[in-house]
């Protein structure tokens, strides 16, 4: 529930020559304060930038590239021309008629979004240190202690910054702050392994449970994910499983039935929340030179996302509509 | 002794009576209710009553009006009385009582006979053991004393005076006690005419006594209310909780009354609260008419009396006698303070407490406004309560923090058994019930900060302005620096804090001067004197200083944007080199024209107070530093009795405030309505309700006795953290918090479909109101706020 923050003060970073430490640094694209959806409590979600799949149907399309990227959102600009004088590919067209990024030329050196006095244009993602993370953190703890809340890592898929985000969990739950991961379930083992020991929560993202639909429409299959979950659930942490509703691709009761079967024997799995479509993400993709390919799509009402919890609860799962 | 008291229910029906009175309430909105005209009550004026003094004048022209004044009881109501159709709006309507001589006299003092006093309570618990008959002979016996004591006739006419005053309000008591036994004697319905001869009990006993029952203290309290909202006195409620609960108490121990038939009872007086309410459209012709209806309706008054908000609230006239930017929407001021510490010390919560959020909670009407009182030992069911208000979107209670709010009045030397005993004014001003006048004026922080950047633009519109008055100019023998050569960062906020203390030292001079029996001479109080502790102990009329505390507050408005101006200044101008001094002044000076590029690039290059960054809150910090310690200093100077008490506020003043103030550094426009309170500036992105906080939690609220309030926005998915954000600001020492659960989507579509949207409610400056009611700049307000919230 919150605009896009400015983390630093100072000037946007520029990330063609501040490259990566990858051992202290990681690539955020928003940090979001009083969050009520991420977890239990008020809760600070840090969102990481770069995610193995590619949903067709994902609502943050800024999210998915791990690299710093540019961003325009055109009711924002004021047609002053200065990204024309800055882009040294020639990328930017201002004109009376139009005002427009042409996106093939665009190689995201983020000199346009240095210029752009209106942040029209603009770097989504910065490159931030553990440090840096955990002050901002650590600025809501009481909110936190009062209302069994913390920190929530998300992405993008916060996994595929693994020594990033390791670094940020350990520094968070060292100073009693609880943690939550909010993972699609791609990644290896190994790098859940390593950061287990500092999540008290897991949100678990589940799509589809055909693995060629998945294959198809996510960019990868599942087997990993699905046996991911299970050795999480073996090491005994809870867990929240999370499921879009994407009317047509993973809402029908099949799909659902089968989530729900597998779900149902992992003990650690506390509740199921089902999010509805989100309809508005055309404009993000907008602003990253995309189309979305499920603009046609409408919102699921609400009570027919309230009827398939019945198929969660019906085997014990705890089910809830989430927003 | 009752071992366990039953609370009050969530789920219970609203009685048949109160379902009704709902009904007309909501109705009522819609529909154009009378409104006293100009002259309706005359004058007091004749050949014999032009040789009394003019405090007997007053008390004759306030009996006058308690005696002439329409009585109305409504079928479905218990607790009676006609709400006041006075108009704060178009200004009050009050019987004539001054020789032509007098108010010329006045004016050239700055005062006149609407030079009235609101914004503070009377006690309550002193007229409640008393009685009017008991505060009548209270002034009997001074009368008495001071005959013969030969303290002079002016002492003698002051008893007087208060005497007629209480025969006034007892007058009024009567009319509604006659009127109720008329009722009572035509109705054929037998409950009905049961409840209407109580209605004739209840008013009969309590013009021979003090009240004993429940019942006879609310009608009491209520009686009391409209008397003082019709008599140019328009006053809160106080701790309504605290003073009600020891009747109540005494009667569910007797069974006399259940918590139930409590409830019945208070729910049917809140609607006497709403029986007023009318949406804007109703009455926007006739306040337009009056020039006053709207802010900037008024405008051209305020401009033509002087300059800026200086004049506004100071240079004209002498504060809050001038309700500029009012509306009829609403019975104003209508607040009470429920539960908190009592003046031992003690939490205070009670049945009472409950029965009153719950009758908000309940009716889903705007008024009266709760503030609920928390402290460290507050019970976690308060919390839920409050919460459970909150979040069903009622924008009320808001919250009040005893744990900084009680150690700053003491702070400021007031003793704890006082200090714990405070309340709210009309808003969230803090004073101490039954004992203080309490009086406020507006530091607007954009005109100071314009003055060290613009100065030649003031002294423009000195020459300019017919009715600008010079002794009252804070900067009158001040020469302000050319800005051009200022060379630091250090050297502008320099020049600021300097202009800053100008503006406070001609405050506090202006204020105290004012103590020096003008307003005696014009507007004297003889029924409200009465009411409070003090006046009647020492024969002297609140405007004599003869009240125990005279708290007044020079508010700084502004904060946010003069916090992100000096922000913009000390990083682009002076650290980083981006935006050239000489350039950012003058864009400021032509209103940013031409130079979007500028002002967008310092909106998106500078941290802006309300996001939790250190760089901008430490100047907002600095800033309300500088302004305690220079109202402190001038205060020890002040010869009144008056205590300068700091306080940072708004109001409803962003749309005024605003409107007089040039554009600002921060990329403010000229004329653009500014942001409230202590919370962030309007479309500086919010990272997030709790960062708004803590940029607040930075200022020295410790030092800010009269209270510094940050006004939220949230939407109905964080309904479930509102008990911990509340407690969590309890704890780390916020003073005052607002919340109002509204979804932006909601606000927008109410814009369209008024008529779908009728019970949507949102907060506005200090109280509560119906979204749909307001005008259109202050609909617009609410939504840029929500924005700002992302809600």
């Amino acid at each position: 529930m919150t605009c896009r923050p400015s983390f630093s003060s100072g000037r946007s970073t520029n990330a063609s020559n501040m490259g990566p430490d990858p051992a202290v640094r990681g690539l955020v694209f928003s940090v979001d304060r009083f969050v009520a959806e991420d977890g239990p409590g008020i809760r600070t979600s840090v969102f990481l930038k770069g995610c193995p799949l590619k949903c067709v149907w994902c609502h943050s399309p800024q999210s998915q590239s791990p690299q710093p990227q540019l961003t325009f959102l055109s009711s924002r600009c004021i047609g002053c021309g200065a990204c024309v004088k800055a882009c040294p590919q020639d990328a930017q067209i201002v004109s009376r008629a139009e005002r427009r990024v042409l996106w093939e030329k665009c190689d995201d050196c983020g000199e346009c979004a240095e210029t752009c006095p209106s942040r029209a244009l603009e770097m989504a993602g910065e490159w931030l240190s553990v440090q840096q993370v955990v002050n901002l953190v650590e600025r809501d703890s009481v909110y936190y202690r009062n209302s069994g809340g913390g920190v929530t890592f998300t992405g993008g898929e916060p996994t595929a910054q693994p020594d990033f985000l390791a670094s940020c969990l350990q520094a968070c739950h060292d100073k009693g702050i609880h943690t939550a991961l909010d993972t699609c379930g791609l990644a290896k083992w190994a790098v859940f392994e390593a950061i287990l020991p500092y999540v008290d929560l897991v949100l678990y993202d589940m799509k589809l449970m055909d693995c060629r639909r998945h294959q198809q429409l996510a960019g990868a299959g599942n087997r990993l994910i699905s046996s991911n979950l299970k050795s999480i659930n073996e090491r005994g942490k809870p867990i929240w499983v999370r499921i879009p509703l994407i009317p047509g691709y993973t809402d029908s009761p099949e799909n659902l039935q089968q989530i729900a079967e597998f779900v149902s024997v992992l003990d650690g799995v506390e509740k199921v929340s089902l999010l509805p479509y989100n309809t508005a993400s055309g404009a993000k993709y907008l602003s990253i030179g995309k189309k979305y390919a499920l603009e046609h799509l409408g919102e699921h009402p609400r009570e027919a996302a309230t009827a398939f919890t019945e198929i969660f609860s019906r085997l014990g799962l705890r089910a809830e509509v989430g927003r | 002794m009752v071992t366990q008291v039953k609370t009050a229910s969530k789920h219970l029906e609203l009685s048949p009576r109160v379902q009704r009175g709902l009904r007309l309430a909501q109705e009522g909105r819609f529909q154009k209710k009378p409104t006293w005209q100009e002259g309706l009550f005359g004058t007091v004026l004749d050949a014999e009553t032009v040789e009394l003094p003019l405090v007997k004048r007053k008390a004759l022209a306030i009996q006058k009006v308690l005696s002439e004044m329409p009585v109305k009881i409504m079928d479905h109501e218990l607790v009676v009385g006609l709400p006041p159709q006075n108009s704060a709006g178009r200004g009050t309507v009050f019987p004539e009582y001054a020789t032509r001589e007098e108010r010329e006299a006045a004016r050239k003092n700055l005062t006149g006979t609407r030079s009235v006093f609101a914004h503070f309570t009377p006690s309550y618990p002193k007229y409640l053991r008393l009685g009017l008959a008991g505060l009548r002979r209270m002034a009997a016996d001074g009368l008495d004393e001071v005959r013969r004591n030969g303290a002079g006739p002016e002492k003698e006419a002051w008893y007087e005076s208060v005497i007629i005053s209480l025969d006034g309000l007892g007058t009024l008591v009567r009319r509604y006690a006659e009127l109720a036994s008329e009722l009572a004697d035509g109705e054929t319905d037998e409950t009905r005419q049961g409840e209407l001869r109580e209605i004739a009990r209840v008013s009969q006993h309590l013009l021979q006594q003090a009240p004993q029952s429940f019942h006879e203290a609310i009608q009491a309290v209520w009686f009391a209310h409209i008397a003082f909202h019709s008599t140019l006195n328009l006053l809160p409620l106080g701790r309504f909780d605290q003073n009600l609960w020891p009747y109540l108490k005494r009667d569910l121990e007797a069974g006399a009354i259940t918590i139930d038939q409590a409830q019945d009872l208070i729910d049917d007086l809140w609607l006497r609260f709403n029986d007023r309410l009318q949406t804007y459209d109703v009455v926007k012709d006739d306040s337009q008419a009056a020039g006053r209806g709207r802010p900037g309706e008024g405008l051209t008054e305020a401009k033509a009396n002087s300059i800026g908000a200086w004049s506004c609230f100071l240079g004209g006239t002498t504060g809050q006698d001038r309700f500029i930017g009012a509306s009829e929407y609403t019975m104003w001021m209508s607040t009470m303070a429920l539960a908190g510490l009592t003046p031992e010390g003690q939490d205070g919560t009670n049945p009472l407490t409950y029965l009153c959020i719950n009758a908000t909670y309940r009716l889903k009407m705007p008024q009266p406004t709760l503030y609920v009182r928390f402290h460290d030992g507050s019970p976690p069911e308060l919390y839920q309560w409050v919460a459970d208000c909150i979040g069903a979107g009622l924008s009320q209670p808001s919250i009040y923090n005893d744990e900084v709010i009680v150690p700053a009045l003491e702070k400021a030397g007031i003793p704890a058994e006082h200090a714990r005993d405070y309340t709210s004014d009309g808003c969230w001003e803090v004073h101490v019930q039954g004992r203080t006048q309490f009086k406020y004026a507006m530091i607007s922080a954009l005109e100071v900060l314009d003055r060290v950047l613009c100065p030649d633009r003031w002294q423009e519109l000195k020459t300019e302005v017919p009715l600008y008055i010079e002794a009252m100019d804070p900067y009158r023998d001040s020469k302000t620096p050319d800005p051009y050569r200022f060379g630091s960062f250090d050297e502008v906020m320099a020049s600021f804090k300097e202009h800053l203390d100008l503006y406070i030292k001609g405050f506090v001079e202006v204020a105290d001067s004012m103590w020096d029996g003008r307003h005696y001479d014009i507007a004297p109080l003889p029924l409200l004197s009465a009411f409070t502790e003090g006046p009647l102990e020492s024969g002297k009329d609140i405007t004599q200083g003869g009240i125990q505390y005279v708290f007044h507050t020079p508010f700084l408005a502004g904060l946010s944007h003069v916090a992100d101006s000096l922000a913009v200044v000390k990083k682009l101008c002076f650290e980083e080199n981006v935006v050239g001094w000489p350039e950012l002044l003058e864009a400021v000076r032509d209103n940013w024209e031409g130079k979007e590029p500028l002002r967008q690039l310092v909106r998106t290059r500078t941290p802006a107070y309300g996001n939790d960054l250190d760089y901008v809150d430490d100047i907002a910090k600095e800033i309300v530093e500088y302004y305690v310690d220079s109202l402190n200093r001038h205060s020890t100077r002040a010869t009144s009795q008056t205590r300068f008490h700091p306080g940072v506020g708004v109001f409803e003043f962003y749309i005024l405030l605003g409107q007089l103030a040039p554009a600002s550094p921060d990329g403010r426009l000229s004329g653009e309505p500014i942001g409230s309170h202590a919370g962030p500036s309007m479309g500086r992105g919010v990272t997030g309700q709790t960062s708004a906080i803590n940029s607040f939690l930075k200022l020295p609220l410790i030092d800010l006795p009269t209270g510094c309030a940050v006004d939220l926005a949230t939407d109905t998915r964080s309904n479930q953290l509102l008990v911990p954000l509340i407690k969590s600001f309890v704890e780390e020492r916020g003073t005052v918090l607002n919340i109002s659960v509204n979804d932006v989507e909601t606000l927008r579509a109410a814009l369209k479909e008024p008529e779908k949207y009728r019970d949507l409610k949102v907060r506005v400056g200090g109280w509560e109101a119906f979204f749909v009611d307001l005008p259109p700049e202050f609909q617009q307000w609410q939504i840029n706020k929500c924005e700002q919230y992302g809600t």
